[in-house]
């Protein structure tokens, strides 16, 4: 489990760099909120913070490989380098030529596999992910992604029978910022309320 | 470059020979051709030690020319680009492998500015034609492209090509001086050599490019 002062660091990092901004704008159609998680690859530094934080959440698991869907190279790699860990990435689609793979890297069946994600956006994708690598003979360990943002994602992947956790989640960004002064008690409702209607949206 | 650079090149060459990065036998290629060696340099991720060196033999080429932002290339560069983003401490972008197919779809992710200027990072170097659809992205956004690094020229004139239009671009190696490597160290021997020297002319389709490169001469390889 992660210490709470090292994910508070996470969210302020993430706030620092505009991955997460709370946009002042007068326009009531705009977002409350908003994550860019590919901001972290502009912020080397942020990106190996968040990357060893995340592998602190599955360190105690027994894997073999990482792995990362082909958007997830960057944060994938990093880990990799960091813990001197192999890795493997799961391609968009399969070539049409030469030696037409679904997954890349080195791997061999029976292997234990910690497939990471910035975040679940389609778990449709995910499962499929998941799926190659099962149908490539691997095992899944579990998925570990660094925000969740509370739409019931997680759920579905935990529904299908994998273990699947967050770093962080929206509450903890809401309520870290609002206790450091970033957002205003308005900016904490606003986000609040739009994120309850993004909910039931996703349930629709 | 020198001797240390060299050396450090080397050692890389062998090593992607040794994980079958750099591999040898008969491979069908996107053309349809049979090739008497196959480089995937995609598997480069399974073994972090091996990307940290290839990161390392990139920089040493990429420091010498200011820029702003590393881009990284889907799917074999994205990892090097990365491995020297983190490395080094310089901020990457990327380009997506294709626009998103709803809302405002971005070809390219990550913080720039107008103006900026860019290293773009390739693992290998065919006849070009594929780097142009990388820059145009990249200056479309009001982006300047410094220069293009490519790991290895595979000798189809792919450098010349794209300096021809105006651009920086310079390869770490080719497959001649890899062959000639992996031959001087006994990893490959004679009939290999002389196969894939042959399967390399005979594929390359701008002569001229070849007469003009600036590394091993087929003559001194094959002694």
């Amino acid at each position: 489990m992660i210490d709470i002062k090292s994910k508070q660091k996470l969210i302020d990092l993430l706030y620092e760099t505009g991955a997460i901004t709370f946009p002042k704008s007068k326009n009531p159609d705009s977002l409350p909120y908003e994550i860019k998680l590919q901001y972290l690859t502009s912020q080397p530094k942020v990106l190996t913070f968040a990357a060893k934080l995340l592998w602190s959440e599955f360190k105690n698991e027994i894997f073999d490989l990482i792995a990362g869907p082909h958007t997830d190279i960057p944060l994938a790699t990093t880990m990799s380098l960091e813990y001197n860990w192999p890795m493997i990435f799961i391609r968009k689609e399969k070539k049409q030529y030469g030696m037409g793979k679904l997954i890349e890297g080195n791997y061999k069946t029976d292997q234990k596999v910690v497939v990471i994600d910035d975040e679940i956006s389609d778990p449709a994708n995910t499962l499929q992910v998941l799926g190659r690598l099962e149908g490539s003979g691997l095992n899944i360990v579990g998925v570990y992604v660094l925000i969740d943002r509370g739409l019931g994602n997680l759920e579905i992947i935990r529904d299908k029978g994998y273990n699947c956790e967050t770093l962080i989640n929206l509450n903890d960004i809401f309520i870290h910022l609002f206790e450091t002064e970033k957002i205003s008690p308005d900016q904490l409702t606003q986000a609040k309320n739009y994120f309850k209607t993004k909910k039931i949206s996703s349930y629709l | 470059m020198n001797i240390f650079d060299s050396k450090m090149k080397e050692k890389m060459i062998l090593d992607l020979h040794e994980v079958h990065i750099i591999d040898f036998g008969k491979f069908k290629l996107k053309s349809g051709i049979l090739s008497p060696y196959y480089i995937d340099l995609r598997l480069l991720v399974t073994f972090p030690h091996l990307l940290e060196l290839v990161a390392e033999v990139l920089w040493e080429k990429i420091r010498l020319k200011p820029f702003d932002l590393i881009a990284g290339i889907p799917y074999a560069a994205l990892p090097m680009s990365t491995a020297i983003s983190i490395r080094y401490g310089r901020p990457m972008i990327f380009l997506r492998k294709e626009k998103k197919d709803y809302g405002k779809g971005k070809m390219i992710e990550g913080i720039y500015h107008k103006g900026q200027h860019v290293v773009i990072i390739d693992d290998v170097i065919s006849d070009g034609a594929s780097k142009f659809e990388t820059i145009k992205p990249i200056e479309e956004v009001g982006l300047e492209v410094s220069q293009i690094i490519v790991l290895l020229d595979r000798g189809q004139g792919g450098p010349q090509t794209v300096r021809s239009k105006g651009y920086d671009c310079t390869a770490i190696t080719n497959m001649e001086e890899v062959l000639e490597v992996l031959y001087k160290h006994g990893r490959i021997n004679y009939e290999q050599l002389t196969e894939c020297q042959k399967f390399i002319i005979k594929t390359s389709s701008n002569t001229e490019a070849n007469n003009n490169k600036n590394l091993p001469k087929q003559k001194r390889a094959v002694k």
